[in-house]
C-alpha cells in the first residue's frame, strides 16, 4: 500500500506547489501593475487631439457646405468615458477519477488540470450632443451684438481680422458682402479703415467702455483718443483719418455704438454685424470648387474674387498628407494648407465666435451610468 | 478486503474534508488583508501623478500648438472609477461514478476532485470631458478681471510673475507681446514697475484690498505703505508713483481695467485673456528650422529676452529627465527640469485656467453598484 500511494502523494505535492506559486504570482502582479493610471497619460492627449482635429474638420465642412447651399450642422463631443477591463484567472483541479478498465491503481487514476485565462477589453463610450435646439439655431441666425465685436478688439485681438470677419458695415462703409448670391468686394474705404484701426489699436488709440446713465441703461461707447493728449503724430493722423472715413464729428472722442447700418447722428457708430451663419457663408466665398460643380449648378458661382482673403480652402481629388484640416464632400477633398497661417488664425477666432452661439440653457446631457463590477 | 477498501475510502473522504476546511479557514484568515485598501495605497499616487502629468503635457501641447497657429483645446479628467475584483474559490467533488465498464470494482469508481480557482479583474473607468462649453471658451477669450489677478497676488503668488503673465499693459506701459508674427519685448518702464512692486511686497509695504460696495460689485485697491525703511525702495516707490501719475502721498490706489486711468489716483491695468497668455508664451518654444522655413510655424525673434518665462526645447529624441514632454508633428518638445522659471509659470497657468472654468459643470457619469 505504501508503495502504491507513494506516487500520488508526490504528484499531489507538485501541483499544490504549482498552484500556490501561480496564485502568488497572480497576486503579486495584481498588486503592483495597475493599468488605470497609465491609461490617463496614454489617453488624455490623444483624446484632446481627436476633439481638436474633429472640431476643425466639422467647422471646415460647414463652411464648404455653405458654398453648396447645404444645411449646416454641429455636434459637440460632450463626454468621453474610457473603460478598460483586464481579467486574469487561474485554477487547478486535482483528484482521482474512476478507472476506465478494471485494475487501475489510484496513481493511474490521478488527474491534474491547470487552467489559466487572461482577457483585456477596451470599452470607450463617447457622447455627442447635436446642436439642433431652436435656441442654438436662433443664435446662429441672429447678428452678433456690436459690443461683442468691440470687446474682442478691446481684449487685444487684431481689429482688422475681427472686423473683417464679423462686420457687414460701419456707418455705411461696407465690408465685402457675406451673401454668396450677391458677392461684392469691400469698399476701398473699409479696407483703409481696417488698416487704420489696427494701427490705432496697437498704438492704444481706441478703447471700448460701457457707460451706465442715471436710468441704469448701459450704452457701449468707442473712445477714439483726441489729439490734444500726448500721442505721437502717426497716431494723430490715423485717428483723424478713421473719423473722416466713418463720417464722425472730428471734435468728439466718444461715440455711441448702435446696431444697424444707418448712422443717424454724427456721434454715433452704427455697426451692422453679421450673424454667425453670415460669417460662415462669408468665408464660403474662399472655397475652391471644381468647375463641374459650378456647371451643374450644385455650387454657388461667384462673380468677384478677393485678393486678400481671411481663408483659403483648396480642393483636389486627394488631400495632401500634411494639411491643417481636410474633409471629403461630394466626391472631392477640401483642405486648408498647413502653411497658411492666415487661414489657421481665422479658425482660432471662429472657435471663439462660435462659442457665442452655443447656449447652455437647454442642454440635457445623457446620464451615463457605470456599473461597478 | 472490501472492508479495508471502504476504510481507505472513508479515510480519503476525511482527508479531503480536512484539507477543504483548512483551505477555507485560511481564506477567511486572509480576509484581514482585503484587496480594497491595498489598491488605494497602490493607485492613489499613480492616479495623482497621471492626472498632473497629463495636465502638464496638455498645457505644453497647447502652447506649442499656438506657435503653429492651431486652436487650443482642453480636456478635463473629472472622474476616475477604479474597480477591482478578486475571487477565490475552493470546491470539492466527491462521489461514486457509474462506471462505463461493469467489471470495475466499487472503489475504483471513486471520484474525488479538488478545485482551486483564483480570478482577478481590474476595471478602471475614466471619464474625460472636453472643455468646449461656451462659457469656458468665452472665458478663455475674455480678459481676466484685474481683481482676479490681484487676488492671486494677495494669496501669495509672486507679483512679478503674476503680472508679467497676465498683464497686457500697466497705465499704458506695455508688456511683451507676440502678435502678427512679431515679438515685441516689454517696455523697460513696465519691467521696472513690476520689479519695484515685487520688492515692496517683499518688505511688506504693498498690499491688496478687495472692496465690496453695496451693489455687491467688487473693486480692488493697491495699498502702499508710507514709512518704508529701505531708502532705496522708498525712492523707487516715489518714482513709480510719479511715473504712474499718482500723488506722491497716495496710499490706497484704485485699480481699473483699461489702457489709461480715467480718474486721478487710479491705475489702469489691461489684463489678458488666457488665450493671449498662452499665445504670448509661444515665442519661447523652439521649433525646427524647416517648420519656420515652410511657414508652418510663426517666426519669432526672442533673442532680446534675457529672462524668458518659459523655455521649451525641441528635438528628435525624448530626453530622459524632463519636467514634461510632448510629441507633436514627429518632434519632441520638452521643458528642462532645471528651468525653474518654466515650472513656476506652469503653476500660475494651472490657477489661471481654473479661473476660466466657471461654467456650469457637465453632468458626470453616475456610478451604479449592483447589490448582491
Amino acid at each position: 500500500m505504501t508503495v502504491l500511494f507513494k506516487t500520488p502523494v508526490d504528484s499531489v505535492c507538485i501541483p499544490i506547489l504549482g498552484w500556490v506559486s501561480m496564485v502568488a504570482l497572480l497576486l503579486i502582479q495584481c498588486g503592483c501593475h495597475h493599468i488605470g493610471p497609465k491609461t490617463i497619460v496614454d489617453d488624455r492627449l490623444p483624446y484632446n487631439e481627436a476633439v481638436a482635429e474633429s472640431w476643425k474638420e466639422q467647422t471646415l465642412l460647414n463652411i464648404v457646405k455653405q458654398r453648396y447651399g447645404d444645411t449646416v450642422a454641429f455636434a459637440e463631443v460632450s463626454q468621453v468615458i474610457s473603460g478598460y477591463s483586464r481579467d486574469r484567472s487561474g485554477g487547478v483541479e486535482i483528484g482521482t477519477v474512476p478507472g476506465v478498465v478494471p485494475g487501475l491503481t489510484p496513481g493511474d487514476r490521478f488527474r491534474t488540470l491547470f487552467n489559466l485565462r487572461t482577457s483585456f477589453s477596451d470599452r470607450p463610450t463617447i457622447t455627442y450632443t447635436p446642436q439642433t435646439g431652436s435656441q442654438f439655431l436662433r443664435r446662429l441666425a441672429r447678428p452678433l451684438r456690436p459690443e461683442v465685436v468691440l470687446f474682442l478688439i478691446e481684449a487685444g485681438y487684431p481689429a482688422d481680422v475681427i472686423l473683417e470677419l464679423t462686420v457687414e458695415s460701419i456707418n455705411g462703409v461696407r465690408n465685402r458682402s457675406s451673401s454668396l448670391r450677391q458677392a461684392r468686394l469691400a469698399d476701398p474705404e473699409f479696407q483703409r479703415l481696417l488698416q487704420v484701426f489696427r494701427r490705432a489699436q496697437l498704438a492704444r488709440g481706441l478703447s471700448t467702455r460701457v457707460k451706465i446713465n442715471p436710468e441704469k441703461v448701459e450704452t457701449t461707447v468707442l473712445l477714439i483718443r483726441s489729439p490734444d493728449e500726448n500721442i505721437d503724430s502717426d497716431l494723430v493722423s490715423d485717428l483723424a483719418e478713421s473719423k473722416k472715413l466713418l463720417n464722425l464729428d472730428e471734435e468728439l472722442s466718444e461715440f455711441r455704438v448702435v446696431q444697424g447700418s444707418v448712422q443717424l447722428e454724427k456721434n454715433q457708430l452704427a455697426i451692422q454685424t453679421r450673424p454667425l451663419l453670415g460669417i460662415l457663408s462669408g468665408l464660403a466665398q474662399f472655397v475652391d470648387v471644381p468647375d463641374h460643380h459650378i456647371a451643374d449648378g450644385s455650387a454657388q458661382p461667384l462673380e468677384v474674387s478677393c485678393t486678400e482673403s481671411p481663408l483659403r480652402v483648396l480642393c483636389s481629388d486627394a488631400p495632401p498628407a500634411d494639411c491643417y484640416a481636410a474633409v471629403p464632400y461630394r466626391g472631392c477633398w477640401y483642405w486648408v494648407d498647413d502653411r497658411d497661417v492666415v487661414s489657421k488664425r481665422t479658425f482660432i477666432y471662429l472657435f471663439f465666435l462660435l462659442a457665442q452661439a452655443d447656449s447652455e440653457a437647454n442642454r440635457s446631457l445623457p446620464l451615463v451610468t457605470i456599473p461597478v463590477n | 478486503m472490501l472492508a479495508g477498501r471502504r476504510v481507505n475510502l472513508e479515510r480519503s473522504i476525511g482527508v479531503v474534508i480536512l484539507v477543504t476546511a483548512v483551505l477555507i479557514s485560511s481564506g477567511c484568515h486572509r480576509m484581514r488583508q482585503h484587496l480594497g485598501p491595498q489598491t488605494i495605497a497602490a493607485d492613489r499616487m499613480p492616479y495623482n501623478n497621471a492626472v498632473a502629468e497629463s495636465w502638464k503635457q496638455q498645457t505644453l501641447l497647447n502652447i506649442v500648438k499656438l506657435r503653429y497657429v492651431e486652436t487650443p483645446f482642453f480636456i478635463d479628467v473629472p472622474q476616475i472609477v477604479s474597480g477591482y475584483g478578486l475571487d477565490r474559490t475552493v470546491s470539492t467533488t466527491l462521489g461514486l461514478q457509474a462506471a462505463p465498464n461493469l467489471n470495475i470494482p466499487d472503489d475504483e469508481r471513486f471520484l474525488g476532485l479538488f478545485n482551486l480557482n483564483a480570478a482577478y479583474s481590474e476595471r478602471p473607468t475614466i471619464s474625460y470631458s472636453p472643455q468646449t462649453s461656451s462659457q469656458f471658451v468665452v472665458n478663455l477669450a475674455t480678459p481676466l478681471p484685474p481683481i482676479a489677478v490681484l487676488s492671486l497676488i494677495e494669496s501669495g503668488y509672486a507679483t512679478d510673475t503674476a503680472l508679467q503673465l497676465s498683464l497686457q499693459s500697466l497705465n499704458g506701459f506695455r508688456n511683451k507681446t507676440a502678435s502678427d508674427g512679431v515679438f515685441r519685448p516689454a517696455d523697460p518702464e513696465f519691467l521696472w514697475a513690476i520689479d519695484v512692486l515685487e520688492r515692496a511686497r517683499d518688505s511688506g509695504e504693498f498690499g491688496i484690498q478687495i472692496v465690496r460696495d453695496n451693489r455687491s460689485s467688487e473693486s480692488a485697491n493697491i495699498q502702499i505703505g508710507d514709512n518704508v525703511s529701505d531708502p532705496q525702495l522708498a525712492a523707487d516707490l516715489l518714482q513709480l508713483k510719479e511715473m504712474l501719475g499718482l500723488e506722491s502721498d497716495a496710499q490706497s490706489i484704485e485699480v481699473e481695467y483699461g489702457d489709461t486711468p480715467t480718474r486721478p489716483n487710479q491705475i489702469a491695468m489691461k489684463t489678458r485673456p488666457i488665450y493671449l497668455v498662452l499665445r504670448d508664451l509661444s515665442p519661447f518654444v523652439e521649433v525646427p528650422a524647416e517648420h519656420i522655413a515652410e511657414g508652418r510655424a510663426m517666426p519669432f525673434d526672442t533673442s532680446g529676452e534675457e529672462n524668458p518665462p518659459i523655455l521649451v526645447q525641441c528635438g528628435c529624441e525624448r530626453p530622459a529627465d524632463c519636467f514634461t514632454a510632448v510629441c507633436y508633428r514627429d518632434y519632441w518638445f520638452w521643458i528642462d527640469q532645471g528651468h525653474l522659471e518654466s515650472k513656476r509659470t506652469f503653476n500660475y497657468l494651472l490657477v489661471m485656467l481654473a479661473l476660466a472654468d466657471t461654467g456650469p459643470k457637465q453632468a458626470q457619469p453616475t456610478v451604479t453598484i449592483q447589490a448582491n
